[in-house]
C-alpha cells in the first residue's frame, strides 16, 4: 500500500492510502490540471485500468494531490510571514523611497 | 578502429534499445536494432517504431513547461504500448532503455526521466541517459551515411556549428542568445499564425511567397551569432505595419500605402537568419578542411535553408545531407540509437544515482567512445 512522508526539522507529516475507498479511486488529480492558459485540452490522464496499476495510479495521484497542497500552503505561510516582517521593518525603520512603484 | 562488440551476449544476434524523447514538446518513443560489427553500406541501423505526439498551443501562444510535461505523462504509456506493438517485439527482447538526459527543459525532461526508470524497474532492464545534441548528430550520421562532417544543429532550442576530434563533438560556433528556432517560433507568435503542424514550417510557408527583401541587422560575431536584436527589430517594423504607423519610412511609402507585406517580413527574417548560418558553415568547413555538412535539428527541414546551404556546398565542391522530419524533428528514435551505441561500448547501464535529467548539458561534454 502506498504512503508518503514528510519530514523537516519542525514537522512530520505521512499520507495514508490505505482508507480510500473504490469510488474515490481516480486519475484525475486536483492539482495536475492544465494551466489557465489551456483553452482545449486534449491531454486527459486515460481512465485507470481495473487491476493493480490502475489501482496503484489513483492512489499515487491521491498522495501527489496531498504533498502538493502541503507545499503550497508551507510556502504561502512562509510567504506571509516574510511580508509580515517586512511591513514591520518599514514601520519601525521608515520607508528608503528607492521604491520605483 | 573501434571494437562496437566487447559486450554482445552469447547467442544474441542483435541489440535492441527503446528511446524515448521529451525535453521540449515533443513526445517521441523509438525502437532500433543494430546488428553486430561495424556500420556500413551494407550494415545499418533498423527502425522498428518512430511515433511522436507533439503538445501544441493556440496561435500567439508559447508552450509551457508545466502544460508541456502535463502532456508529456499523461501521453507517455499510450505511446510506448503503441510503439511496442508497431516493431512486433516482446518485452523481453529488449537490450536495454534510453532516455534525453538533457538539455532541455526540466519539467518535461523530468517527466520522461520518471517514465524511464519506472520502465527500467519493471521490465528489469539497464538505463542509459542520451545527450539529446548527440543523439540528433549520431541519427544523422546514420540516416545519411555522412560519416565526418561539419554538424549544423538548428532547432527551437539549440543553434551550434559542430564537427568531431579526438572523441568529441566539438562546438565550433553557436547563438549567444535564443536559438534561431525559438526566433522564428515568436516572430510566429507576434504574426498570430497557427503552431500547428509548426510554427516555423507556417513562417516557410508564408516566406515562400515573400520577394521583397528588407535589410535586417547582420549580427555574425566571429563564428557566433546573435539573434535576440533581430527579432526585436522585425517584431517593431510587424507592430508598426499592423497598427498602420506611416511615419516608418522603412515600411510605408510617402502616400501611406504599405511597402512589404507579412509575407515579406517572414521572407527577409529567413534569408537573413539563414546567410548567417551558412557564413559560419563554411569558415567551419574551411577550418576542420571536410566536404561534408550535415544539417540536424528542427530547423534542419526548412527547405530553404537546405537550398541556401547547398548552394555554399556545391560551390566548395562539397557535399550535403540532410534528413525528413522523422529524423529531424525532436523524435525517441535517436535517443535509442545513441544510447545503444554507448551500450555496446559500456556493456552495461548507468548507475541508477546517474539516471537523472539536466537542463544544461553541453555537446562536448560527452565522450564518444564508438569513434576514434
Amino acid at each position: 500500500m502506498p504512503s508518503a512522508t514528510y519530514s523537516s526539522p519542525s514537522d512530520t507529516q505521512t499520507f495514508q492510502t490505505s482508507h480510500l475507498q473504490k469510488s474515490q479511486l481516480t486519475t484525475q488529480g486536483k492539482t495536475s490540471g492544465p494551466s489557465e492558459f489551456v483553452k482545449v485540452d486534449r491531454d486527459q490522464p486515460s481512465e485507470p485500468a481495473d487491476n493493480y496499476y490502475g489501482d496503484l495510479r489513483c492512489k499515487l495521484t491521491y498522495l501527489q494531490d496531498e504533498l502538493n497542497t502541503l507545499l503550497t500552503d508551507k510556502m504561502q505561510a512562509e510567504k506571509k510571514s516574510k511580508d509580515m516582517e517586512e511591513a514591520e521593518k518599514k514601520l519601525l525603520d521608515g520607508d528608503d523611497g528607492d521604491d520605483d512603484e | 578502429m573501434v571494437h562496437l562488440d566487447l559486450h554482445l551476449k552469447e547467442g544474441k544476434t542483435s541489440y535492441v534499445a527503446i528511446g524515448l524523447e521529451g525535453s521540449a514538446n515533443k513526445l517521441g518513443v523509438g525502437i532500433i536494432r543494430h546488428f553486430p560489427g561495424p556500420f556500413s553500406t551494407t550494415n545499418r541501423a533498423e527502425v522498428l517504431s518512430n511515433i511522436r505526439d507533439t503538445y501544441i498551443t493556440p496561435p500567439g501562444e508559447g508552450f509551457l513547461p508545466r502544460d508541456t510535461a502535463r502532456h508529456h505523462r499523461n501521453w507517455v504509456v499510450r505511446l510506448i504500448k503503441q510503439s511496442i506493438i508497431e516493431s512486433g517485439l516482446k518485452i523481453s527482447e529488449i537490450d536495454c532503455i534510453c532516455f534525453t538526459k538533457g538539455p532541455g527543459m526540466g519539467a518535461p525532461l523530468q517527466s520522461v526521466v520518471i517514465a524511464a526508470r519506472t520502465l527500467a524497474q519493471l521490465w528489469d532492464l539497464p538505463l542509459i541517459g542520451v545527450n539529446h545534441c548527440i543523439g540528433h548528430i549520431e541519427m544523422g550520421r546514420e540516416i545519411t551515411g555522412a560519416d565526418n562532417p561539419v554538424v549544423l544543429y538548428v532547432s527551437g532550442g539549440n543553434t551550434q556549428i559542430i564537427a568531431y576530434s579526438e572523441q568529441r563533438y566539438r562546438i565550433f560556433g553557436e547563438t549567444l542568445d535564443i536559438a534561431i528556432g525559438n526566433c522564428l517560433d515568436r516572430f510566429a507568435r507576434t504574426l498570430k499564425i497557427p503552431n500547428e503542424p509548426s510554427p516555423g514550417y507556417n513562417i516557410e510557408q508564408l516566406a515562400k511567397k515573400g520577394s521583397k527583401y528588407i535589410e535586417l541587422p547582420y549580427t555574425v560575431k566571429g563564428m557566433d551569432m546573435s539573434m535576440s536584436g533581430i527579432l526585436a527589430h522585425i517584431d517593431n517594423l510587424a507592430y508598426d505595419l499592423f497598427n498602420n504607423k506611416k511615419h516608418n519610412k522603412t515600411i510605408f511609402n510617402d502616400d501611406g500605402t504599405p511597402k512589404v507585406t507579412v509575407e515579406d517580413l517572414c521572407f527577409s527574417l529567413q534569408e537573413t537568419l539563414f546567410a548567417m548560418l551558412v557564413e559560419i558553415t563554411e569558415r567551419a568547413m574551411a577550418h576542420v578542411g571536410t566536404q561534408q555538412v550535415l544539417i540536424v535539428g528542427g530547423v534542419g527541414c526548412n527547405e530553404r535553408l537546405q537550398r541556401m546551404m547547398e548552394t555554399m556546398v556545391l560551390d566548395r565542391r562539397g557535399f550535403i545531407f540532410a534528413t525528413d522530419e522523422r529524423f529531424c524533428i525532436d523524435n525517441g528514435i535517436m535517443i535509442a540509437h545513441a544510447g545503444l551505441l554507448e551500450y555496446r561500448m559500456s556493456g552495461k547501464g548507468f548507475d541508477y544515482s546517474d539516471t537523472v535529467c539536466t537542463q544544461k548539458f553541453r555537446t562536448d561534454e560527452v565522450l564518444i567512445k564508438w569513434r576514434d
